[in-house]
């Protein structure tokens, strides 16, 4: 079962290693990491986490519905600094005998009304308990600009291609370059689209929509191409406290629910 | 460049200099004026189904929409069966239509319909044409002496060939067409305000022979509608639609499309059948009866003759394991199946309506005179056995504000189970979404199940649809859906249970009452056997991807001008892709009041059938078609449409393939020697 386990880890893992949990908000929303703001934006294109007012921690757990022991679980958190903003998050997934972790430090600096550029630096860990460990660092950046009802982002992974460093692991960082845009339809309708092409691979695109029915629920939905998934999911935001639920589903791989907890103090 | 090349481009050069001087020459002599009947009503058609097969009679549409043309709707004395006649008003627009009323009064301009939740320019541009606010009096009350005098007919004559000779009509030794290579259909309409209308249908295709009947194909009816408890009342040919199509829908339903609120099926009950579509309708007689204030009946029996290929089984019994639905009987093998097979239909529907909620329950008794029996291959031993079914139903639709819920349930007794549940939500003044959840087991029998599928009948399939509309302003509106589904059981040429998905998204621009930008990509992907030599076969993924983009431009009151591109791509497993395009352009003169006319000229290219690009082409009066084009040639057609009289019309066209690197066009009996495949069709019109 371990063995099976270890294969379906590593083949998924190529097929999704450039996927970073986004966070049950982003990822219900179609996995759109590019151009709303949200504070697990810090996963993705980390200059949409300029729209927080207040320090913001958020925590959430995965289960891979294909079998019982492959989870992830990820925190993050920011820190707003007047039109600076620091952050960091981790994240962690995998199961015993195979775990990929990465911790991610940003600084995001608004310019103005309109233009908010950040950059990241990620820490990349890749244990095999019988085979080791090895570890990568990598750098992002990103950007967002807002104009009238319109919210567009971009951003690029690993621009420098680092690898992990370990004689027997030649797996790459993938490099990848996001666009994508957010469009207010209203105060309580926001639906948003992206691109991302990770170099020597497929080029996904996504879309999602939040879609805040009363103050305090949103209903969400989403789908990406490749590999197609689609994604559902629904936030309840108390005052301080938002409570988020969503799941992907992917027509070979089953459901992937997560769920969430974040606070703003 | 190659002789055919040459060969052809003479040929054609020749061929069409001629009509088009013909063509321009005669829009010199003749005034514009303001009309055309057919234009919008081919572009709401178009925008609301994506797809349709190439040979299916879509008038049952056409007509009515024609007609509302003529005698628009009173937008404050309706009822929201009349508003469902508008295939492009989504469900949740009516039901947000008849609040606005019931909330506001009636409207004093139709600029008011601007106020309605969900009502989008773009909805109310396609309205207008079709509503009034004046009462114009329909009669309503019927007198035998008006009965010439007020009524109108519409009589509408049409003869099609195809020019060149098929192999089925040579003097073959074995299969060949026994009739001849003409088309030939009339239709005659009368109709006496709302409350009296009949309708004959007489058809015959090509290769049919004149029988002893003068027709192959004879359909009609006469239908009463609102005597007091009375609502409707067909005798002859009949067509009924109720909930979502899963138990009870015959004749013809739209399903995925551009239109993403489509997939709400609008119901209409009773109708009188006036399709020549041979194969799903009733065929006997049918009411709709007010039992109280909100609750309503639809009693109905139907007996007639169905085509199929009969077998004998051990005790001497004819039997049968398919049904042909094509009502075509050219060879001595369908001219023996004509007929063979009685089905005998009686059943009700029960409908409940009140305000903002609809609940029905449906039931039906079919009985077959010979009993059909499995079939040898796997994929398909679920499927009907015996000469009896009884088919059960509920269905619903509820609004609540700003969200319309919709579903359905239906029971094949002894076999399969099949449902579906969908919402409608307008989300924002811009924003409009749909999602839909379906789920048909692989035994659900229904001979009259026209639910929302992907694969080409409803069973055997769970599908999940989501859609978004988004019309940000007046110049831009995008649609968007995608649809996963996964069959659990077998299909034809795939040999396991299958999945596969389906995304869509078109943006349009129109900066300008007279300029529309069309962008529309649409990806599939399916699974099918390999095409390898394998001992056991396994799927392959099969992707077929489209991407198109349209310009159309009216230049002044009478010309306007589209242009489209678009490219097919086909995969299969690891075989490498193959890509197909078509171009072509369109000139429509319009607006004339005695002579209209367009002419399309395409070029395509495809490596195979499997690539192959089906486009909209314009036809004559009420025929709506889907020309499909594979493999590499030319398309040109040439339609003219002429007011002979006040009351009498002509329409004549013209259409033509020419086909690069090809022998023969066509495969079989339809085999044509040469690289030309051509049809003329002319149609006349009477309005008395």
């Amino acid at each position: 079962m371990k063995i099976w386990n270890a294969l379906l880890v590593s083949l998924l893992h190529f097929s999704s290693s450039a996927q970073n949990t986004l966070g049950p908000h982003l990822t219900a929303m179609g996995g759109n990491g590019t151009s709303v703001k949200d504070v697990w934006a810090i996963q993705g294109n980390a200059s949409a986490i300029t729209d927080i007012e207040k320090p913001s921690v958020s925590v959430t757990y995965i289960k891979h519905l294909f079998s019982n022991e492959i989870s992830t679980q990820a925190v993050v958190f920011v820190i707003p600094l007047g039109k600076n903003f620091v952050g960091a998050g981790y994240q962690q997934y995998g199961f015993s005998e195979y775990t990929q972790s990465k911790a991610t430090f940003a600084y995001g600096k608004k310019f103005g009304q309109h233009l908010s550029i950040a950059i990241k630096g990620n820490y990349h860990q890749l244990k095999i308990p019988d085979y080791g460990s090895t570890s990568a660092f990598s750098v992002d950046v990103g950007a967002l600009y807002e104009v009238g009802r319109f919210t567009f982002g971009a951003c690029i992974n690993n621009p420098s291609g680092q690898k992990f460093i370990h004689s027997q692991v030649s797996s790459a960082i993938t490099t990848s370059i996001s666009v994508g845009a957010t469009y207010f339809a209203s105060d309580k309708v926001l639906i948003a689209g992206y691109f991302t092409k990770y170099i020597h691979q497929v080029t996904d695109a996504g879309l999602g929509l939040d879609y805040k029915i009363i103050k305090i629920l949103s209903l969400r939905g989403g789908f990406s191409v490749r590999p197609a998934k689609q994604y559902a999911g629904f936030g309840l935001n108390f005052n301080k406290l938002n409570i988020e639920i969503a799941t992907a589903h992917d027509v070979n791989l089953g459901y992937e629910p997560q769920i969430g907890l974040g606070y703003a103090f | 460049m190659s002789t055919w090349v040459m060969n052809l481009k003479s040929d054609w050069v020749m061929r069409f200099s001629f009509l088009i001087i013909a063509f321009v020459l005669s829009g010199f002599i003749t005034k514009a004026q303001g009309n055309t009947e057919e234009a919008n009503i081919s572009d709401i058609l178009e925008s609301v189904a994506e797809n349709l097969p190439d040979d299916y009679d879509m008038n049952e549409l056409t007509v009515v929409l024609t007609r509302l043309k003529n005698h628009p709707i009173n937008l404050n004395q309706t009822n929201p069966e009349e508003l469902k006649a508008l295939v492009f008003l989504s469900p949740l627009q009516i039901s947000n239509f008849f609040a606005y009323i019931t909330e506001n009064g009636k409207l004093t301009d139709v600029l008011e319909l601007q106020s309605i939740n969900s009502f989008d320019i773009k909805t109310i541009q396609n309205l207008l044409p079709f509503v009034t606010l004046n009462s114009f009096g329909e009669y309503e009350q019927f007198r035998f002496r008006d009965f010439f005098k007020l009524g109108e007919s519409d009589l509408v004559m049409r003869f099609a060939q195809t020019l060149q000779k098929q192999r089925g009509f040579e003097d073959l030794p074995g299969n060949r067409y026994l009739g001849s290579p003409e088309r030939i259909q009339t239709r005659y309409r009368y109709h006496f305000g709302s409350i009296i209308s009949a309708s004959l249908t007489l058809d015959k295709d090509a290769g049919e022979k004149f029988k002893a009947k003068p027709f192959d194909f004879l359909s009609g009816n006469i239908s009463a509608f609102k005597l007091g408890s009375l609502k409707k009342l067909v005798v002859g040919d009949y067509a009924l639609q109720f909930g979502q199509g899963l138990t009870l829908w015959s004749g013809f339903s739209f399903g995925k499309g551009p239109d993403v609120t489509s997939i709400a099926k609008k119901d209409l009950g009773l109708r009188p059948y006036s399709s020549a579509n041979e194969y799903s309708f009733f065929r006997g007689i049918s009411a709709t009866i007010t039992l109280a204030q909100h609750v309503e009946i639809t009693p109905f029996l139907s007996y007639r003759k169905l085509d199929a290929s009969q077998s004998t089984d051990a005790d001497g019994n004819d039997v049968q394991a398919t049904i042909n639905q094509t009502g075509l009987h050219r060879t001595a093998t369908e001219i023996e199946n004509d007929n063979a097979l009685g089905q005998r239909i009686y059943g009700a529907v029960l409908q409940y309506a009140k305000n903002d909620l609809t609940f029905g329950a449906i039931g039906y008794r079919t009985t077959f005179s010979n009993s059909f029996i499995t079939q040898a291959a796997t994929y398909d031993q679920f499927s009907f056995t015996g000469n009896e079914l009884t088919n059960l139903g509920v269905y619903y639709n509820y609004t609540f504000k700003n969200v319309y819920l919709f579903g359905e349930a239906g029971k094949s007794l002894n076999s399969g189970f099949a449902y579906t549940n969908g919402v409608l939500l307008s989300i924002s003044p811009t924003v409009s979404a749909s999602l839909s959840y379906r789920n048909y087991s692989k035994d659900y029998h229904s001979f009259f199940n026209q639910g929302i599928a992907e694969a080409s009948e409803a069973l055997n399939e769970i599908g999940l649809y989501t859609g978004l509309n988004i019309a940000p302003n007046k110049h831009w509106s995008f649609s968007l859906y995608t649809d996963y589904f996964r069959f659990p059981w077998l299909k034809y040429r795939i040999d396991a249970p299958s999945n596969g998905y389906e995304i869509f998204v078109q943006a349009v621009y129109s900066p300008a009452k007279t300029l529309k930008l069309l962008w529309r990509f649409k990806t599939e992907t399916k699974q099918q056997n390999t095409d390898l030599e394998v001992p056991v076969n396994f799927l392959d993924n099969v992707k077929k991807e489209g991407y198109r983009f349209e310009v159309s431009w009216q230049i002044s009151k009478n010309w306007a001008f589209q242009n489209r591109f678009e490219v097919s791509q086909y995969k299969k497993g690891d075989v490498s892709r193959e890509l197909g395009y078509l171009i072509y352009q369109d000139i429509n003169y319009l607006a004339l009041s005695k002579l209209s006319g367009n002419i399309r000229l395409a070029y395509f290219n495809t490596p195979s059938y499997n690539s192959r690009i089906y486009a909209y082409e314009d036809d004559v009066l009420y025929n709506f078609a889907f020309g499909m084009y594979s493999g590499k040639g030319y398309r040109s057609y040439l339609n003219l449409r002429y007011r002979l009289a006040k009351k009498l019309d002509v329409w004549t066209r013209y259409a033509i393939f020419i086909y690069g690197n090809t022998e023969t066009v066509g495969t079989y009996l339809d085999e044509i020697q040469g690289n030309k495949k051509s049809e003329i069709k002319i149609q006349l019109r009477y309005r008395f």
